[in-house]
């Protein structure tokens, strides 16, 4: 008989560390409670895992922890529904499950010797945080590397501490911006496809990959196409509800292609191809 | 002159019951107080359930691979007394609830190909899927021909055909006194099944009446079954499912009737949807996934509110595209037999051979 691995069934993890980013969103440091695979554990950037509190069922959320780190994996968990609940009242020292690593990741290879603007909404900036740990670490193979970071209050940046950093190595230009004038702001204020739009980047030898809610991803790219960037240039990851992870139950699909399996980090000009709408 | 191999009527039931000696062997069988045919054991066959060989089962047979409910593990909470602190917690796989060998007796030709493509959904790729392999390991299957085929049969327009036994062990054809083994496939647990029960297995030579009788069985159902719909070509109709998923109106229109109630996908023998939810009592619990359909409103709902399907239209327009274009386009075959059964089973009389059809006319 054929030996299959079980897919479904989680690894046991211990949530080491949990970092308050902001009102709504914390981070976890997990780590693999089987010492064995997580020696042996290797993800890429954009890729994501399926956390379950067991009793209480298992969500979806992009490791967001440095490739390059061993130690543990970080996740944000922003407060919405059930799941998410039940993860904000974890503390520290308790158990979940973990599937990990599911889906595809950003073609980061694909991208050396081009310029790089990061575009990030909210809790969007997750799925970017590895895959801009990655580059500023093998930045001698890319050229600029740009961030606008956008978020609707002050209060609402996740990861500030790394932004912080950023913006004194100079590694990579940080830009934030919020949706409304506030006491004490000295960045840019506005929503993130306007101030893109001001900011005018130039489409030649870069690539743009942009994450965060669909609506902003959708008037986004939209700023991006007027300012002539090539579907090839432009990337995103998406977000379907997903149950399996594995391509087997069915519930992420957009046209025939599986955000679990084939994405979630697509083209534009994968996603053009692609009858039903993405957002 | 070849060599005829039949199994005579009058001996089936003799040969069911000494195969289930071996096998767990599962046949169609009626419940005689409401009529109603599905797939069960031959344990339960008694005066009131009995074998029903010619029309169709309510239920399509993917149960016996992909239970409605499944259990996938269960866990524990437990403190350990010398660290109080810690919670850890246990789980525990399911074991291999049934190894014994079944036997699928009576299955009609377009159910056969419904196992083929659970088998490219759930035995393909990397992300093989072991509850599923479980069950389907060690399955012989025997597949009985459509002499009779109903309105709302139509394999013949989609690759199908009411004698095309595709992957099945074994294909029978009923000619009323025999069933005739007309396809047998070359392995050696199929040669073994054949030596352990040759008393069963008669052979005698062809004659002229037997083929006539087999020929006329054979051009009668396809004729009747290709009257019952057009033929659809795979790649004609992914193109003209693409042209046309925009046309919202059209969409729309042709839906308005559907409910959402989710008996189509439930029946139909290649809908493999699932949920997976978490249940507990007290510090045990388990993990389950149970069947799921894309009709439903929550199905793509997110936690955000922001629902990607809102509308039935469009997430009717998902079923079919499923069924006629995305498979194709993922596995080179319609995700759709030909069985009729979304159609009978439909309390508003959606027909899925009038919507595509619609579309293909648009
Ligand atoms: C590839 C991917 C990466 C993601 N990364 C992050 C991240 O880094 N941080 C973060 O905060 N959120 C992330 N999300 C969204 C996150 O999965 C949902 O917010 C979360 O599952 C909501 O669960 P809930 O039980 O709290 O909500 P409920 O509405 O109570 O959810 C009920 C069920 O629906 C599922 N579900 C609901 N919405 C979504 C959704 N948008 N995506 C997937 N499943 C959903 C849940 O798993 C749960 O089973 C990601 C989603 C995807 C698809
Ligand atoms: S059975 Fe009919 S009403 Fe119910 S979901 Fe299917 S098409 Fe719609
Ligand atoms: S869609 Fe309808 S006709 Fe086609 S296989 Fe499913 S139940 Fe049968
Ligand atoms: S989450 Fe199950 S198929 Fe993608």
């Amino acid at each position: 008989m054929e030996i299959v691995k079980n897919l479904l069934i989680p690894q046991i993890a211990t949530v080491k560390k949990i970092i308050n980013e902001t009102t709504n969103i914390i981070s976890l440091q997990i780590v693999l409670d089987d010492n064995e695979s997580l020696k042996n554990f290797k993800f890429e950037p954009g890729q994501f895992g399926q956390i379950s509190v067991f009793g209480v069922g298992e969500s979806t959320f992009v490791i967001n922890s440095s490739p390059l780190v061993k130690e543990y994996l970080q996740f944000s968990v922003m407060k919405t529904g059930v799941n998410t609940t039940a993860i904000h009242n974890l503390s520290e020292g308790e158990k979940v499950g973990l599937r990990a690593p599911l889906g595809n990741w950003f073609p980061y290879k694909d991208m050396e010797g081009r310029n790089i603007l990061f575009i990030a909404g909210g809790i969007g900036a997750a799925p970017l945080r590895p895959l801009i740990f990655y580059i500023i670490e093998n930045k001698n193979k890319y050229k600029n590397l740009t961030l606008l970071y956008a978020a609707r209050t002050p209060e609402d940046f996740c990861f500030q501490y790394d932004i912080n950093k950023w913006k004194n190595s100079g590694d990579i230009k940080v830009i934030q911006t919020i949706d409304n004038a506030c006491y004490g702001w000295q960045q840019e204020v506005g929503l993130c496809p306007d101030i893109l739009e001001k900011l005018k980047p130039s489409f030649e030898n870069t690539v743009a990959v942009v994450c965060g809610p669909p609506i902003m991803i959708k008037y986004t790219i939209e700023v991006l196409k007027k300012l002539k960037f090539s579907d090839e240039a432009i990337y995103t990851t998406l977000e379907r509800r997903m149950k399996c992870g594995i391509g087997k139950c069915g519930r992420c699909n957009i046209g025939e292609k599986f955000v679990c399996t084939d994405g979630p980090v697509f083209s534009l000009k994968e996603l053009n191809k692609i009858c039903e709408n993405f957002i | 002159m070849e060599k005829l191999i039949y199994i005579k009527k009058e001996s089936l039931k003799n040969f069911l019951e000494k195969i289930s000696k071996d096998y767990d062997v599962y046949l169609p069988i009626q419940n005689k107080k409401n009529g109603i045919i599905n797939f069960d054991s031959i344990n339960i066959l008694n005066e009131n359930y009995i074998m029903n060989l010619k029309e169709k089962t309510r239920q399509s047979l993917k149960f016996l691979f992909f239970p409605p409910y499944e259990s996938l593990f269960e866990f524990e909470y437990k403190k350990d007394i010398k660290n109080p602190e810690v919670t850890e917690i246990a789980l525990s796989k399911p074991g291999n609830s049934n190894l014994r060998e079944k036997v699928i007796f009576g299955i009609k030709p377009c159910d056969v190909r419904g196992i083929d493509y659970l088998d490219l959904v759930f035995n393909s790729g990397n992300n093989k899927d072991p509850y599923y392999l479980n069950k389907r390991e060690n399955t012989i299957i025997i597949s009985i021909g459509c002499s009779i085929v109903y309105p709302d049969c139509f394999c013949t327009s989609i690759g199908g055909s009411p004698f095309n036994f595709g992957n099945a062990n074994i294909g029978l054809l009923d000619i009323g006194s025999d069933l005739i083994v007309t396809k047998l496939d070359e392995s050696e647990k199929i040669k073994k099944f054949i030596a352990d029960y040759k008393d069963f297995f008669e052979k005698k030579d062809m004659d002229d009446e037997t083929e006539n009788k087999i020929n006329e069985i054979v051009l009668q159902s396809n004729k009747t079954c290709s009257t019952n719909w057009k033929k659809i070509n795979p790649e004609n109709i992914t193109a003209k499912m693409e042209s046309t998923f925009k046309e919202d109106a059209l969409w729309q229109e042709i839906t308005k009737k559907c409910i959402s109630c989710a008996a189509c996908t439930y029946v139909c023998p290649t809908c493999v949807c699932f949920n997976i939810a978490d249940e507990q009592k007290d510090k045990k619990g388990e993990r389950y996934r149970c069947w799921d359909f894309c009709t439903n409103y929550y199905y793509t709902l997110e936690a955000s509110g922001h629902n990607p399907r809102e509308k039935i239209y469009q997430r009717y327009r998902n079923k079919i595209n499923c069924k006629y274009n995305y498979f194709i386009k993922r596995n080179k075959n319609l995700y759709c037999v030909g069985c009729g059964r979304c159609i009978d089973v439909c309390p508003v009389g959606m027909d899925i051979r009038e919507i595509v059809s619609s579309i293909i006319s648009f």
